[in-house]
């Protein structure tokens, strides 16, 4: 049995050698391979066969039949490249690929990943803490007391029936809190969600996102706090901006300042957006205020540092050019497959 | 705010050759933000005072005329239809080049020369309207008479004393600076960052009188520190000076009359206000301060009926409110035409008072806004001195006619603050010279006594506690006097050592990236907020939730406990547009137990459960294989090491108790997942399926694992079997997979790849086929062996789940 496979394989092999044309290759085809074809014929002899005998034989059986297979495929290709294969197998380079759906990240954990990573690289630690805030951490330790004006300014959401209740208004909440729990040296970014009592327009959300970031060491002065202000916002803003420091005013710290950078989208001409001035207010920061440190248990004789906040939704709209800010909590697929 | 430059001059040299533009950028860098210039000459540019001399009929239109006007050594012949015009009219001639309005109307136009009527026109005599002068100017369908004083070719900026700039400071950066709600404050400011002179205010001293026996009582101690009054006869009300009134028209102020407009002044070169009230209004010549009993009714200067509660603090007379103490003065004891005698309050009060009632009743007035900044008890003093001065000046004839009294109940306290160069050093980063230091001080009114390294200064009261108090408030003075851009910046040095490592942050990027990226799905994220009826709508009790005391709508009164109420809402406000959509969320959801955080380092009390969700929905024909995929993906990933367990009793509320399955994680239940409820579903007007997961992210978290690790690859080959049985539905693949892994350790994995559910398989019956891998490790299975295997696990079948074999 064997034999009679080996000998129809070294025959059918010669025959094909000797093809030229394809009406020829499809004779030979029929003839080994179809269903009365020879291969087909010696198979059905293998039925008959011992039961010990048949799986070999139909291994060799299924090798012959694939070779023989390979070997007419390599001859059409041979012969379709002299006979106008061409236009029976014309191939569409023009189709449109597979497609593969992945979904989409919301914009604003793209900018917070871009945003952790730069200060990652800068060696802070990526922190959250609290939303539902209590008044000791998102004023008073923040050298807020209740009869500062600040409060007013900062619409702040009160939970009913509990005293001192809030919704975080900012991320500087974390300030105290992790002066607490890791003491100095200290470097850390606090990104979260705040909210403010607020009616809501194209530029106004009850809900938005902020970025706090906190620096305590021995001696960290003003020429460090710009210094670190200056080489972060080159990297948030991916290229070498114009920035100048200016007095601010927020209650913990001291000195505060307003950063700004030159307006990007009139180059520090002076357009609509930037009011004229060629500048446009990015970041709010400064030096640790002594009373803060001292709620956080440090010495501000030993210790300073400096805060600063960002406006992530802010920076958000800025890099999408996104006009209306209750887009981004609207859960609208329109929208979210932007990005 | 807005600041007159002509007016600051008054007070300290400017350099003379320096912009307006970068002055204000020098008090941007230094002390305020100046947030707009505007230059009153810039809009009045190529518009002087031309004389008419001769006077023709246009050739061509019998409305028109044309003129020749002279404004000095120059002629130009302009084309005019005034109906007033006349030969020696002295009027507003606008050059090319100049800013009008034709008509009066809409936006400014450049003016050109031009044609009319084939006659060249090379400017326009202008109408008031066509340049913006005041109304009195204005006459019907004729252009400005200006009069015969006026000087040709004068520009009609300085005829009207319009050549000043406005500087518009940022209210938000001075909160802090009551020094600076005034002209002279900034005037100071102005003389220490380019080191020039301060000039001294004026003050003239006048006879005290004894004729009127004027009284102060201050009730309210707390809510009054300061109170100087005065009374003032042989006053006459008129209008004020030019001077005055241009200086208050500057700033946006409308000047009133004499006596108003020194309050006004003094309000706005000091930021200390003043009140002037008729004197025949106050009974007895008594002034009471005390607050109001309740609710009274009383009305301001404003004609508007204001409501009093038992905080508000009121200048009384014997009889009745005179005035809203710091806020407003009243209707009945106002200056009027006919006012002979007055009497003048300068005075301090508490300003979170002020601001109270300020809020309260949504009255922010100019001296609200000053009172409420905290101002030094002192510049009542100076107000006063200046107010008499004033009125000395402008009502020479005026004298005064009683003592001036003054109440004060702070006794002044010198703050002395010690600074020492090291630590200024220190805190700038660079070393600012001695001498330069004491300068910058003393220019800011400091007072510095120098011993050795160590500086003594003491504060001047005009810059309050809440300004000046600690040594690091003297940092921020002199370096921002000193400039912020001179100090060259410097990196910190800091230890290398790692930062602890935020595994939270890490698993939680990789679970966005596996649901975004392996999944499809889309992130969304939500409101904190739920209303009471997407509460109730899922069968939960309003009580477990906490609520909001104020809230800007009924659909954010409550904060969420759980994401699914939002993801629902997004459910059914996408279904408008997409028919089927994945979607997740991870957010802090609320409860009413006890959280991780603490109320404040004294207190016990912690704030409440306020931990990570995961959960997700999605829409499309089979979400419950979906979202179970999903899940498993997830967490086979993580390699968390779970179970889903069948328990038809616990569906986490939202679930169809035939649909779903518990996440299990270290025995802990941790989720669900499975198909939303349908009777949820309607009430939230959803009409299709939804698959729902849901996890306790801070749980989860503790699960995920880093342990992978290599395995050999095989050595000998595997052998694979299909099998296609039909089984009756309640056979579930689980069980079904177990007893066949059970029945050979040779076996590695069996894979369903198939379910196949038709009537001709028999009622109730369906059909599954899998395949079934068989390894051994150690050597090359044989096909006898596999295909006893196979036998044994068909036996096994039909006995144990009426399995028939295809």
């Amino acid at each position: 049995m064997l034999d009679e496979l080996k000998k129809l394989k070294e025959d059918a092999l010669n025959e094909f050698k000797k093809v030229k044309e394809s009406e020829e290759l499809q004779r030979l085809e029929t003839k080994y391979l179809g269903r009365k074809g020879e291969l087909t014929k010696l198979l059905k002899k293998v039925r008959d066969l011992a039961l010990e005998e048949k799986p070999r034989v139909g291994k060799f059986a299924n090798e012959v039949k694939s070779e023989i297979a390979k070997t007419i495929n390599d001859i059409k290709y041979e012969l379709g490249s002299h006979e106008g294969r061409h236009e029976a197998e014309y191939f569409d380079l023009t189709l449109p690929g597979k497609k593969y759906k992945a979904g989409h990240f919301h914009p604003l954990t793209l900018v917070q990943k871009q945003l952790e990573e730069i200060f990652e690289r800068m060696g802070f630690m990526v922190l959250e803490g609290p939303e539902l805030e209590s008044e000791y951490y998102n004023f008073e330790a923040l050298n807020i007391p209740e009869t500062h004006p600040a409060r007013d300014t900062m619409d702040t959401y009160y939970l009913k029936n509990k005293k001192g209740w809030l919704l975080r208004t900012h991320t500087s909440n974390q300030q105290v809190r992790t002066i607490e729990k890791y003491g100095a040296p200290l470097r850390a970014v606090f990104p979260g969600r705040c909210f403010r009592y607020e009616a809501t327009d194209a530029s106004h959300e009850t809900t938005f996102n902020q970025l706090e970031g906190l620096m305590i060491d021995k001696d960290i002065s003003i020429a460090n706090l710009i210094a670190v202000m200056k080489s972060l916002l080159r990297e948030v803003l991916n290229k070498d901006v114009k920035v100048r420091m200016r007095p601010g005013y927020f209650p913990f710290v001291e000195p505060g300042f307003e950063l700004d950078d030159s307006c990007l989208i009139c180059s520090g001409k002076g357009c609509s957006v930037c009011k004229k001035s060629g500048w446009v207010e990015l970041l709010p920061c400064g030096l640790v205020h002594p009373n803060v440190l001292r709620a956080g248990g440090l010495d501000p004789k030993v210790y300073s540092g400096f805060a600063f906040g960002l406006g992530l939704t802010r920076l958000v709209m800025m890099k999408y050019e996104i006009d209306d800010i209750r887009l981004l909590l609207s859960g609208d697929l329109r929208f979210l497959n932007q990005f | 705010m807005q600041i007159s430059l002509n007016w600051l001059k008054q007070y300290v040299d400017i350099p003379k050759d320096l912009e307006p533009k970068d002055l204000a950028l020098k008090l941007t860098m230094a002390t305020v933000e100046i947030e707009n210039i505007i230059d009153q000459r810039e809009r009045f540019n190529n518009i002087i005072v031309g004389e008419i001399i001769d006077i023709v009929d246009h050739p061509d239109a019998t409305k028109l005329k044309v003129c020749r006007v002279k404004t000095g050594k120059e002629e130009y012949q302009i084309v005019c239809g005034g109906a007033n015009i006349y030969q020696g009219l002295k009027g507003v001639l606008a050059l090319p080049g100049a800013q009008v309005k034709w008509h009066g109307q809409g936006e400014y136009v450049k003016l050109e020369k031009t044609k009319i009527r084939g006659i060249e026109s090379n400017g326009m005599l202008c109408a008031a309207e066509e340049v913006d002068l005041p109304e009195i100017y204005s006459v019907n369908g004729g252009v400005v008479d200006l009069g015969a004083k006026v000087k040709i070719g004068q520009s009609i900026a300085e005829v009207f004393g319009l050549d000043d700039v406005i500087f518009e400071i940022d209210n938000k950066s001075i909160t802090h600076r009551s020094d600076l709600w005034g002209h002279y404050g900034l005037a100071r400011e102005i003389a220490a960052i380019f080191d020039t002179k301060l000039g001294q205010l004026k003050t003239d001293i006048l006879k005290e009188g004894k004729e009127v026996d004027l009284k102060v009582e201050i009730e309210d101690n707390e809510n009054c520190l300061r109170y100087m009054a005065v009374a003032i006869g042989n006053v006459k009300i008129e209008a004020s000076p030019d001077w005055l009134q241009n200086f208050l028209k500057a700033v946006g102020i409308r000047p009133i009359n004499n006596i108003v407009d020194i309050s006004n002044f003094v309000m706005l070169e000091l930021g200390q206000p003043t009140h002037a009230f008729d004197r025949k209004d106050i009974t007895d010549d008594t002034i009471i301060i005390k607050r109001a009993k309740g609710k009274e009714k009383y009305r301001t200067l404003d004609n508007i009926e204001r409501e009093l509660d038992l905080n508000t603090l009121l200048i009384c007379d014997k009889k009745r409110p005179v005035a809203l103490a710091g806020v407003m003065g009243g209707l009945n004891s106002e200056v009027e035409e006919k006012t002979e005698e007055i009497i003048f309050e300068v005075a301090n009060f508490n300003p979170v008072n002020i601001r109270k009632t300020a809020t309260r009743l949504d009255l922010r007035t100019d001296a609200a806004t000053r009172f409420e900044k905290g101002l030094d008890p002192g510049l009542v003093e100076i107000g006063m001195k200046r107010v008499i001065t004033l009125i000395h000046e402008l009502l020479p004839q005026a004298r005064l006619t009683s003592k001036v009294i003054d109440i004060n109940n702070l006794k002044a306290e010198a703050r002395v603050i010690e600074l020492s160069l090291d630590f200024l050093k220190r805190r700038v980063g660079i070393e600012i010279p001695k001498k330069e230091v004491i300068r910058i001080l003393e220019s800011l009114s400091f007072k510095v006594s120098d011993k050795k390294g160590e500086l003594s200064v003491t504060v001047p009261d005009f810059r309050t506690k809440k300004d000046i108090f600690i040594v690091e408030d003297l940092v921020e003075e002199i370096a921002r006097i000193y400039g912020y851009d001179n100090i060259e910046q410097v990196m910190p040095y800091i230890s290398m050592e790692p930062q602890e490592y935020n595994q939270e942050r890490e698993i939680e990027r990789q679970v966005k990236n596996i649901l975004v990226n392996v999944g499809g799905l889309n992130e969304v994220l939500n409101y904190s907020f739920i209303s009471e009826k997407q509460i109730l709508n899922l069968g939960l009790e309003l009580e477990n939730h906490l609520e909001l005391k104020n809230t800007l709508s009924q659909d954010q009164k409550y904060l969420r406990s759980s994401l699914i109420f939002n993801l629902l809402h997004n459910v059914s406000d996408n279904l408008r547009f997409f028919k089927e959509c994945k979607l997740f969320e991870l957010g802090r959801v609320f409860n009413l137990k006890a959280g991780e955080y603490s109320f404040s380092p004294k207190s016990k009390e912690l704030l409440s459960s306020q931990s990570k969700e995961l959960a997700g929905v999605v829409i499309n024909d089979n979400p419950f294989i979906e979202v179970k995929g999903l899940v498993e993906t997830l967490l086979n990933l993580l390699e968390v090491k779970y179970e889903l367990r069948i328990n038809k009793n616990n569906s986490g509320h939202v679930l169809d108790n035939t649909k779903c399955l518990e996440i299990i994680i270290g025995d802990n239940l941790i989720g669900y997942l499975g198909e939303v409820d349908k009777k949820i579903l309607s009430k939230n007007e959803i009409k299709v399926k939804v698959g729902y997961f849901q996890i306790n992210y801070k749980e989860f978290l503790k699960h995920v694992a880093d342990n992978l690790k290599y395995e050999p690859l095989p050595k000998y080959p595997g052998m694979t079997y299909d099998l296609s049985i039909i089984v009756p539905f309640k056979v579930n693949w689980a069980d079904l997979e177990q007893e066949v892994r059970s029945t050979s350790k040779l076996i590695q994995q069996v894979e369903l790849f198939d379910v196949y559910q038709v009537s001709k398989l028999g009622p109730n019956k369906r059909s599954l086929a899998f395949h079934i891998h068989f390894l051994d490790k150690k050597r090359t299975l044989e096909t006898k062996e596999v295909e006893k295997i196979r036998e044994e696990i068909v036996k096994k079948l039909i006995k144990k789940f009426k399995a028939e074999i295809r």
